[in-house]
């Protein structure tokens, strides 16, 4: 059971929901940085929302299935075909033995999920399968994925529900049901994109022009943007006064302003303490967002309460329910 | 945690099903829903709703695989009925074009909309080959399990 | 009533962090007074979790706690004026608590951690110059370096690397003009008035004075790394042979 990576693609790597506990030694959390694409991948093909799975940046890789595979593709639209078909995300998909699945041209977002039912079978390091690139240390073999890799599959009992898709598969290569998860989440193409954030304690160190520029003025995102953060370009913000800043910790979605006074938005391989001001916190239903807009885009923040990020966070956590139940509910039943 | 009228749904979905038992467990509770025993006894009024759901296999989108609906009373219209429940629309999404328009010639494998329930979307088929004549219901309606939503006039 | 008012400053500035975490500051400035409280509020942390805690950094002067806000509301769900509340209301109103109960509590005990550090040749290519900056002779430096006793902070940066407090400013050099694209695991390095141990290759500007033989982050043990914050560390010089048969020895 495994996975032949044909090309590797621009950045791909083994992602879980990311290594935590870990932090106060200095370890990064790391893992998916659209971790709502990542759950629902899992959850299509019947996993753990947590399981690994395969991240990919901007251009994809091209994987031989060297086993049949119940798989499943969310996030940004890196154009997936299955022997030269397109294949629709947001599905489970049963795929034949010997099949190549070719990512393409970027039609929308920035990173794509791949998860097959089972997961990855590597070995968990400080409990994550997430690749921690600096460190070279989990996913495979601590590294983005090469030309040749085979990733080994883990075990799951076959569902029912793949069965009766091999019935429907005929002579084809793949296979779905008539259902999927809705794209509402997935970005729309958009001039401007709005990121909501909750004002950091520090964002009153500012200066009365950059605390209101902070919110009129866009934003880029520039291609000097990775995993590790956002580095916006636009007005510069300053401090009020220069202040001495004694490290603590970062969040993911911290929004630090270095002298330069350009914004950094940090985000899923930060390191766990930073010295610079901070100005906000991006609300965390809007980090999967984030996570989908390419270097080039303007984004816009928004200011929001701490209830209101409250509420959205308990809102899309009921909405993954809702939709774990809903998927389970079709996975138990039969396709046809 | 699931509302009531959610925990409703889901009986019903679980009802629809070929699923016999389903349980599912969360933090602090566990719903069981299973359909043993009451399989035997009721032999006739469910099954006149059986409703068929489609697979698509790639590669087939010409031919994709959808039974078609007996029509039971023999008219010469088809109607289109829900095999679900859920919230109609007639796009992919807001302000898309609409998978079919009354009067719009459509293949049996053709999707003529889908249906939202608890997040997931189902896409419903037009079942037979023939010209959409007029859709029942309208944008965002909640759909009833077996509720006609399209008639079409067959083409033979 | 007790006559004695106990004051130990355990006072705290709980602030916001986004909905996800909530920041408890204990002062500013870098001062073991100031760490010997986050050290001891983590030591309390570490046997009893808030409710939905996922992880805890503490920082020079401070402790962030990461949490679930859906868990932490489930789990709060019995306090009748909890619905109200903000997640983070309810977690500082736990924090305070648990800082009111700590007052009563002694200091905790330091572990003492020794680091042997080859110092010079190959492993130190700027020993020389930081001697010659101090004006000292280079068995001075490592008299110096050797014989102080620093605090770890905090461990950030890199997994297991220790912001450490202490060094003598009779051997403080300014950093590099140009950084090393890459500094070896093990380094020892001065920047500024900052000693510390680099535990996995990256690229820095540190005065590099030696190297130790000893790892610092082990990505398979737990804890993963050698240090942690609150401890004292003492580096002691060892030769070249005994550097060797370290490395030979664990391998």
């Amino acid at each position: 059971m495994s996975i032949k990576v044909l090309t590797p693609g621009l950045l791909t790597s083994i992602q879980d929901l990311g290594r935590y506990g870990y932090q106060k030694y200095g370890v990064i959390v790391s893992g998916g940085m659209d971790a709502y694409s990542l759950r629902l991948a899992n959850l299509l093909v019947g996993n753990e929302e947590g399981e690994a799975v395969i991240e990919m940046t901007l251009m994809g890789p091209s994987l031989l299935l060297e086993e049949d595979l119940l798989l499943a593709i969310t996030g940004g639209d890196l154009s997936p075909a299955i022997n030269g078909q397109p294949v629709p995300q947001g599905r489970p998909v049963l795929v034949r033995k010997g099949s190549v699945l070719k990512f393409g041209a970027l039609k929308s977002g920035c990173r794509s999920y791949l998860a097959v039912r089972g997961g990855f079978d590597i070995p968990e390091v400080m409990g994550s399968k997430s690749t921690y690139l600096r460190a070279g240390i989990g996913g495979y073999q601590g590294r983005a994925l090469l030309q040749g890799d085979i990733l080994p599959l883990g075990l799951a009992c076959p569902l029912p529900f793949a069965e009766s898709l091999v019935r429907a598969m005929g002579s084809s290569s793949f296979a779905f049901p008539p259902w999927y998860v809705g794209r509402s989440y997935v970005l729309q193409k958009s001039q401007e994109y709005r990121v909501r954030v909750i004002p950091n304690s520090q964002f009153s160190l500012f200066s009365p022009d950059s605390r209101k520029q902070f919110f009129q003025e866009p934003f880029q995102v520039t291609t000097q943007s990775d995993r590790m953060g956002y580095r916006l370009s636009g007005v510069s913000l300053q401090l009020t006064e220069p202040l001495e800043m004694i490290s603590e910790a970062v969040a993911l979605g911290t929004i630090q302003v270095p002298p330069d006074g350009n914004p950094i938005i940090l985000m899923a391989d930060r390191q766990t303490v930073g010295g610079y001001p901070k100005i906000a916190q991006v609300a965390g239903v809007d980090i999967s967002t984030l996570a989908q807009i390419k270097p080039g885009s303007k984004i816009r923040f928004e200011e929001i309460s701490l209830g209101e990020a409250e509420e959205l966070y308990a809102a899309r956590e009921a909405d993954i329910q809702r939709i774990n139940i809903t998927i389970q509910l079709q996975l138990a039943g039969t396709a046809t | 945690m699931l509302t009531f009228d959610e925990i409703k749904e889901v009986i019903r979905m679980v009802e629809q099903s070929s699923i016999q038992h389903f349980e599912l467990e969360q933090e602090n509770s566990k719903i069981v829903i299973s359909k043993a025993g009451i399989h035997k006894v009721q032999t006739g009024s469910h099954e006149g709703l059986e409703v068929p759901k489609a697979v698509w296999a790639a590669g087939e989108s010409e031919q994709r695989l959808a039974k078609e609906i007996p029509d039971v009373q023999a008219e010469p219209l088809h109607t289109i009925v829900s095999p679900t429940v859920g919230t109609f629309y007639m796009a992919s999404e807001p302000g898309a074009d609409p998978f079919v328009k009354a009067g719009e010639e459509v293949e049996s494998n053709a999707i003529v909309c889908v249906l939202e329930a608890m997040k997931l979307f189902n896409e419903v088929v037009a079942g037979v080959k023939g010209t959409i004549v007029e859709r029942l219901v309208n944008d965002g309606d909640f759909i009833e399990y077996g509720q006609p939503l399209f008639l079409v006039k067959p083409k033979l | 009533m007790n006559t004695v008012i106990e004051n130990n400053n355990l006072d705290a500035k709980i602030l916001p962090f986004g909905e996800s975490a909530i920041l408890i500051e204990f002062g500013k400035g870098i001062d073991p007074m100031i760490h010997g409280k986050v050290k001891m509020f983590t030591e309390n942390l570490d046997l009893s979790p808030l409710p939905g805690m996922i992880e805890y950094v503490s920082a020079f002067s401070s402790v962030t706690i990461f949490y679930d806000p859906v868990k932490v509301r489930k789990m709060c769900q019995e306090s009748p004026e909890g619905k109200s509340l903000l997640t983070f209301e309810i977690l500082a109103a736990m924090v305070r608590e648990k800082l009111g109960k700590l007052e009563h509590d002694a200091d905790y005990t330091p572990r003492i951690v020794e680091i042997p550090v080859c110092y010079g040749e190959e492993f130190g290519p700027d020993l020389q110059y930081v001697a010659e900056y101090n004006k000292l002779t280079v068995d001075e430096v490592i008299h110096i370096h050797s014989h102080g006793e620093y605090l770890v902070y905090m461990i950030g940066f890199a997994p297991g690397f220790p912001y450490l407090g202490g060094m003598s400013e009779c051997i403080a050099t300014p950093r590099r003009q140009s950084p090393r694209m890459s500094i070896p695991a093990g380094s020892v390095g001065i920047a500024g008035m900052q000693t510390g141990v680099y535990p996995i290759a990256t690229p820095g500007g540190w005065q590099l004075i030696g190297n130790t033989p000893v790892e610092l982050f082990r990505p398979l043990d737990n804890p993963p790394t050698l240090l942690q914050s609150g401890d004292r560390i003492r580096f002691y010089p060892i030769s070249r042979r005994e550097y060797e048969e370290y490395k030979g020895g664990r391998s």
